[in-house]
């Protein structure tokens, strides 16, 4: 049996090495409710449409306020890059200069919008939180070669993602 | 989804054709092509409603009328690429689970087990075949695991989503869910044996 197999085998119990509950997939899924829920369903979704219906002209304020605050916005910051052009008739400036300024000279790769770090900071917590859930279960069942295989696992990838942070820097 | 999606109900060509011209009815605003939609799909969404607030029949009703009426509302962003079935399902398990808060509120190791629970063994589906028996003493050991450990034991072994669908679908890391279905399985195995 190849790796591949191996790890076909495990994904199949879950990747667990405690085996399913003989039984637990054989119960029945459906199960009709007691009474209807249509009218109680019915109710909200014509209240839902009468609401759009009486107010068609609130999406049409909607978009254009929208609107509005975009032109205004799109006017605003074409101020701003306006006032950061130089001059027509000043010389280029040097580009190691303006490459200093909003520090670009760092290679590509290595900057980090600030969204995608706040990602991988939220991420970080999850894996944390998890490493911290695996080492209880750990220490209820200390004999578990699964979970301190999980833990391994998890690990690396904690480890992965500080150096995906420090080298964003 | 995989397993999951394979155990829908009527999963055959006609009744996914059917659904979809449905769907298309009531993406139009027609309220009778969706009453329909829910009477196929109601016993299958409340089975799943009824497991995932652990037996509380009030809660799980409530969470399949918030199910359906937030499928009504999301209907024009589905494209057909699955199963009426599997996008309901899952949407069912979005709406019940808070969208990702409840299961990592619940997901931690601190709780403790319970008691058995008569009343949420009530709302699960008394078998009528032979092995009825068993199929109880299974449902009585499920109600006493803490709740995390039952839902990912649920999503995982009896609605077959797979840990990347449930960390994905919850918030929680897949590790998380590895291990909670680990313990939910040792305890279940200790209390049956």
């Amino acid at each position: 049996m190849n790796e591949f197999e191996k790890q076909q085998m495990r994904d199949s119990n879950g990747g667990d090495e405690e085996p399913p509950i003989p039984g637990l997939g054989g119960l029945k899924r459906e199960n009709a409710p007691q009474r209807d829920l249509w009218p109680g369903i019915d109710s909200r979704i014509s209240a839902q449409r009468i609401r759009r219906q009486r107010k068609p002209w609130l999406a049409a304020v909607g978009i254009a306020a929208s609107l509005v605050l975009v032109l205004t916005a799109s006017i605003g910051l074409q101020g701003l890059h306006g006032n950061r052009q130089p001059p027509l008739h000043s010389p280029p400036m040097l580009p190691v200069v303006a490459a200093a300024s909003d520090n670009s000279l760092l290679p590509a790769t290595n900057r980090m919008h600030p969204e995608t770090r706040a990602l991988v900071k939220a991420n970080l917590k999850i894996v944390d939180s998890a490493e911290n859930q695996i080492k209880r279960a750990i220490a209820a069942d200390p004999d578990g070669q699964y979970l301190k295989s999980l833990l391994s696992t998890t690990q690396q990838q904690k480890e992965q993602l500080h150096v995906v942070l420090a080298d964003a820097r | 989804m995989t397993a999951a999606a394979t155990r829908m109900v009527d999963g055959s060509p006609v009744a996914e054709s059917e659904d979809l011209t449905l769907v298309r009815q009531a993406a139009a605003g027609d309220s009778r092509a969706f009453e329909q939609l829910y009477r196929t799909h109601v016993d299958r969404i409340y089975g799943l409603c009824c497991r995932l607030c652990h037996g509380d029949t009030a809660r799980a009703e409530q969470s399949t009328q918030d199910a359906f009426v937030r499928a009504w509302e999301k209907l024009g962003s589905f494209r057909g690429e699955s199963r009426f079935g599997t996008w309901l399902h899952r949407l069912t398990v979005n709406v019940v689970l808070g969208e990702h808060r409840l299961l990592k509120r619940w997901v931690t190791f601190e709780d403790g087990v319970g008691t058995e629970d008569e009343s949420s063994t009530d709302a699960v589906i008394p078998s009528q075949h032979e092995d009825a028996g068993l199929k109880m003493d299974l449902e009585r050991a499920m109600s006493r695991l803490p709740k995390g450990a039952r839902t990912v034991l649920v999503l995982h072994d009896i609605e077959g989503y797979q840990h990347e669908e449930i960390a994905s679908l919850t918030g929680i890391a897949v590790g998380t869910s590895k291990a909670q279905l680990h313990r939910a399985r040792r305890l279940m195995r200790g209390w049956l044996q």
